[in-house]
């Protein structure tokens, strides 16, 4: 028996590796329907979020979603996206789509098109409620122009339209007139943000990052940052909020990524107790390290 | 009829709120200001203290206006949010301005309130704000300049000289400083510092005088590094040496060259082959630099080849793909990943591992410690991999860098210590409203002079 | 001269680049040096890839063991370029591979993007679900005080990060949360404060040329 455990203390990383792939594939066949809690930070966005002002409104002020994540960090991004944007169309609000990273702006359009389509039928439309302006680069001067006026640096949309002919630019110059930057990230844009447009221009701020990344950005809140959406548990949060708000019929990508990490979570904390149990019983006969 | 004058008063007193309750209180407290940080001198700086209706439903913000006069007329010129209690007219003009903002509730206004006096935009010579910083810049210089002056030798005859001239051109620079607003903002207190500047310099000459060599704590991950080249020419293996996944502007990229000049060195003496893929295109330049003048300089220029030091791709993953790639097909025996990493630190690590590479790394992302502590078994933490070059170089100068560096690290953890119990104290033992207000405020006065 | 003018001109650049953060009227030079940056980064890209086809050209034409991989390497560098740059330059002769601006839907460069580049990057990512669990597995053991203090934390966070945590014990969420902002940031601040220290320093070591190894060592 004590043979055994040490034996499974040292087995091959092959049979972890196939242990998290059967766990993580589980769920998408047995949804397990875990209750999630929101915590602070998320919350504080969501806040920010839904305190704009529908379009149609004289006062209603855009936000500035920087959608800063390429292929490898979308599994976590992509969601927070979905969900931010689902919340802006459900209250009619305006947002503006950037991107600094040149792979990262196909997927920002992408997605930003297609939650558009979601919410056609509810009066959303391009150049009203939503613009793409692309991707543009270096970041840290395309910020500060920002705080001067958004049209240096973008006089048109992707399609060539000039700001001034979209209605929803009326009155939208620079970080004044800008409800709250968003900023969801895969790298250290959030940093870059922060120093040029918070900073400098006193932009308000709020930011999306991945999981690893969250603890990084955590001492910017909440003096720089209003908050914060902390990897695919944010997202997962965030969709929760929308739907229990009512804005949003279902949950998305991110609620369902939360039960395959629940037990992979669950898988590693066993991994390690086996680990553990195998070395301190082999340290006892004496035949371990 | 006098029993029911109560509730008459009652009834009125209602009334009397519910009017209160329609507009809501004004901001407080406005001021107006030059904006201390513009050279076209267009900009003014107006603040205000939040009104208390801030709190309620259906607050919106303050809409400000722009006058002439303390009178009006008035130009409403914008409507901001409630916070930061700020605004940036970045169309003053030249001319003298006013300035009168009220709270907007439900779509009702208060009362606008006016600054107390007028306030010229004016162009600024020196960022107002940052005049706390060119002396702590100061400090930071001096102590760290003197260590690797100094260092190894004798305090030379220029040295006195040009260390007094180093701190003139500081004092030179914050009398250039426009002196009025820094004396307006109340932090008066810091002007008291610039004629202590050079009798400062002169305070600190004793603490470079007499000492022998310098001595540093053993990093066993660099005590490592030959160990594990030597190691790669027993096997007959190559080195793989991974300079991090950022730009040159990066010091985390820099420090890594610096590893890299004396690593490419002991390759070239042993005879390993040493593989260098890259991710930026300008760092791969340099790297190619750099191991080319190393393998020169141990006298092996002929065992240098373009094909070993190569660029990759810009795309993180499709790089250590192509890195795992090469560990799994060539399996060397040492791995360095020393620079800026980011998602793929452990994709890397955890494969070198596999392989069954020594591996050392060293990083100053915070966030990839972790993954490069489990999987590698040396790794730099943080500053170690910028002290790392002086370790490997030898040169004195570069050890009196780390000495000045930790001068500082001492002196910032006195600051903390003292502002800590500063707060703490009179957090504590004293009425907030009272007398030690300016005492209390004192640090943040320094710290923040101009914000 | 080779080795004294690139520290003349770090020391000079580092000078300016100072001033622009003290002096508003070098604000007009900072953004310039904003805009030279991807210039310079534009040239080097040549450099690049020139790097990059003569290193798997060369693997190619020696037949090294693997060379179909290089091969594989150079192809897909071709097809790219091409099929996102022929229908820019010659849109009537190549309009069938589509316009990325007008109609994304029909373009072959997003076609690949988004079904080649996009799953394979996501599976690069998604391998370190794995590699977590084969470190953790075999790194975290209980060996002294510290190590299992770490092992004790790593578990608490991990537990009280996904909802199973909640459901076991709901304050786990609650300890997380204190774990993350109070000893981690600590830690994290403790890290960072000698981050930007060694950083400054070493910017100054740079800037006056005592630390060289960049442009080589040689004196």
């Amino acid at each position: 028996m004590r043979d055994f455990f040490i034996k499974l203390s040292q087995m091959d990383r092959r049979w972890v590796f196939l242990g998290v792939l059967v766990l993580t594939v589980f769920p998408f066949f047995v949804p397990m329907n875990l209750p999630i809690v929101t915590t602070r930070y998320t919350q504080l966005v969501y806040d920010e979020i839904d305190s704009i002002k529908p379009a149609s409104d004289p006062d209603s002020k855009p936000i500035l979603l920087s959608m800063d994540y390429d292929p490898g960090t979308l599994a976590e991004l992509g969601p927070m996206a979905k969900a931010i944007l689902r919340h802006i169309f459900a209250r009619k609000g305006k947002v503006i789509v950037i991107s600094f990273m040149p792979t990262g702006s196909a997927l920002a359009e992408e997605t930003l098109r297609s939650v558009a389509r979601e919410f056609e039928d509810q009066g959303i439309k391009e150049g009203e409620n939503f613009a793409f302006l692309g991707f543009t680069t270096p970041a840290a001067a395309v910020i500060q122009s920002i705080g001067r006026d958004i049209r240096d640096n973008y006089p048109t949309d992707t399609r060539k339209v000039p700001l001034d002919d979209m209605p929803m630019f009326r009155n939208v110059h620079n970080y004044q007139d800008i409800h709250i930057v968003l900023d969801l990230a895969g790298n250290n844009y959030p940093v870059t943000w922060i120093s040029n447009a918070v900073e400098r221009h006193k932009a308000r701020f709020a930011m999306g990052v991945t999981n690893v990344m969250a603890a990084d950005f955590t001492p910017y809140i909440p003096q720089q940052s209003h908050g914060m959406i902390g990897g695919l548990r944010g997202a997962a949060e965030y969709e929760a909020m929308i739907v229990a708000q009512g804005y949003y019929p279902k949950v998305g990508d991110a609620v369902r990524g939360m039960d395959s990490q629940s037990i992979i979570h669950v898988f590693i904390i066993g991994l390690i107790f086996l680990g553990n149990l195998g070395y301190f019983l082999g340290r006892k006969t004496g035949g371990g390290r | 009829m006098s029993r029911y004058l109560p509730a008459l008063f009652l009834v009125l007193l209602l009334a009397g709120s519910a009017t209160a309750q329609g507009a809501p209180a004004p901001p407080q407290e406005v001021t107006v200001e030059d904006y201390g940080y513009d050279w076209g001198g267009t900009t003014l700086q107006v603040e205000w203290r939040g009104s208390p209706a801030e709190q309620e439903e259906g607050f919106t913000g303050y809409r400000i206006y722009r006058g002439d006069t303390a009178e009006g007329p008035w130009e409403a010129i914008a409507d901001v949010a409630p916070k930061p209690a700020l605004f940036l007219d970045t169309e003053a003009g030249t001319e003298a301005r006013f300035y009168r903002i009220s709270a907007l509730l439900n779509g009702q206004e208060s009362d606008g309130i006016v600054t107390s006096g007028s306030a010229l935009a004016t162009p600024n010579r020196f960022k107002t704000g940052r005049f706390n910083s060119v002396i702590f810049v100061f400090l930071f210089t001096s102590l760290i300049l003197g260590w690797i002056w100094t260092a190894g030798r004798k305090i030379p005859g220029g040295f006195l000289l040009g260390y007094i001239g180093y701190g003139a051109v500081f004092t030179g620079v914050l009398l250039f400083t426009d002196l009025t607003p820094i004396w307006d903002s109340g932090a008066s207190v810091l002007l008291a510092f610039i004629p202590l500047l050079i009798p400062f310099i002169a305070l600190l000459i004793p603490l470079f005088k007499s000492r022998g060599d310098i001595y540093v704590r053993p990093i066993p991950a660099i005590q490592a590094v030959e160990e594990a080249i030597g190691r790669a020419t027993e096997m007959g293996k190559p080195i793989l040496f991974v300079p991090g996944i950022s730009t040159i502007e990066d010091v985390a990229t820099l420090a890594a060259l610096n590893i890299l000049s004396p690593v490419a060195e002991k390759a070239a003496q042993y005879d390993s082959k040493l593989i260098v893929p890259n991710y930026d295109p300008i760092v791969f330049t340099v790297t190619q630099e750099v191991v080319k003048e190393a393998y020169l300089k141990a006298g092996r220029p002929d065992a240098y080849s373009d094909d070993n030091v190569f660029y990759l791709s810009a795309r993180q993953f499709a790089y250590a793909a192509a890195v795992n790639g090469m560990m799994v097909r060539e399996k060397p025996a040492t791995n360095f990943f020393l620079g800026m990493f980011y998602a793929e630190s452990l994709l890397l690590a955890e494969t070198g591992n596999m392989t069954g590479a020594i591996q050392i790394a060293g990083t100053d992302a915070v966030t990839q410690l972790p993954f490069f502590i489990v999987a590698c078994d040396y790794t730099l933490i943080g500053e170690e991999l910028y002290a790392a070059g002086a370790y490997m170089g030898g040169d004195p100068k570069l050890t009196g860098g780390l000495k000045g560096q930790d001068w500082n690290k001492a002196l910032g953890i006195i600051c903390i210590l003292v502002l800590t119990g500063w707060f703490v104290f009179y957090g504590v033992f004293t009425d907030p409203a009272g007398w030690s207000n300016w005492i209390r405020e004192l640090p943040s006065t320094l710290f923040e002079v101009g914000k | 001269m080779k080795r004294s003018l690139p520290l003349a001109i770090a020391l000079v650049m580092g000078l300016l680049m100072i001033g622009t953060y003290y002096f508003p009227w070098m604000d007009g030079f900072y953004r310039l040096v904003l805009l030279w940056s991807p210039v310079i980064a534009g040239f080097a890209f040549f450099l690049g890839i020139l790097s990059f086809l003569m290193h798997h050209i060369f693997k190619v034409r020696r037949k090294v063991p693997g060379w179909g991989y290089n091969l594989t390497a150079i192809l897909s560098f071709a097809v790219m370029l091409l099929v996102g740059l022929l229908p820019e330059i010659y849109p009537r002769l190549f309009g069938f591979l589509g316009d990325q601006q007008a109609d994304p839907d029909a373009s072959v460069f997003k076609w690949l993007f988004g079904n080649v580049l996009v799953p394979m990057e996501a599976t690069m990512f998604a391998l370190l679900a794995f590699y977590i669990a084969s470190a953790s597995f075999r790194a975290f053991r209980a060996r002294n005080l510290e190590a299992t203090l770490l092992l004790a934390a790593a578990i608490l966070i991990m537990i009280g990060r996904v909802p199973l945590g909640e459901w076991i014990f709901p304050p786990f969420t609650d300890i997380q949360q204190w774990i993350m902002e109070f000893p981690n940031t600590a830690a994290k601040r403790a890290i960072m404060i000698g981050v930007g220290l060694g950083m400054a320093a070493t910017a100054l070591k740079l800037m006056l040329g005592i630390e060289r190894a960049w442009i080589g060592r040689g004196d």
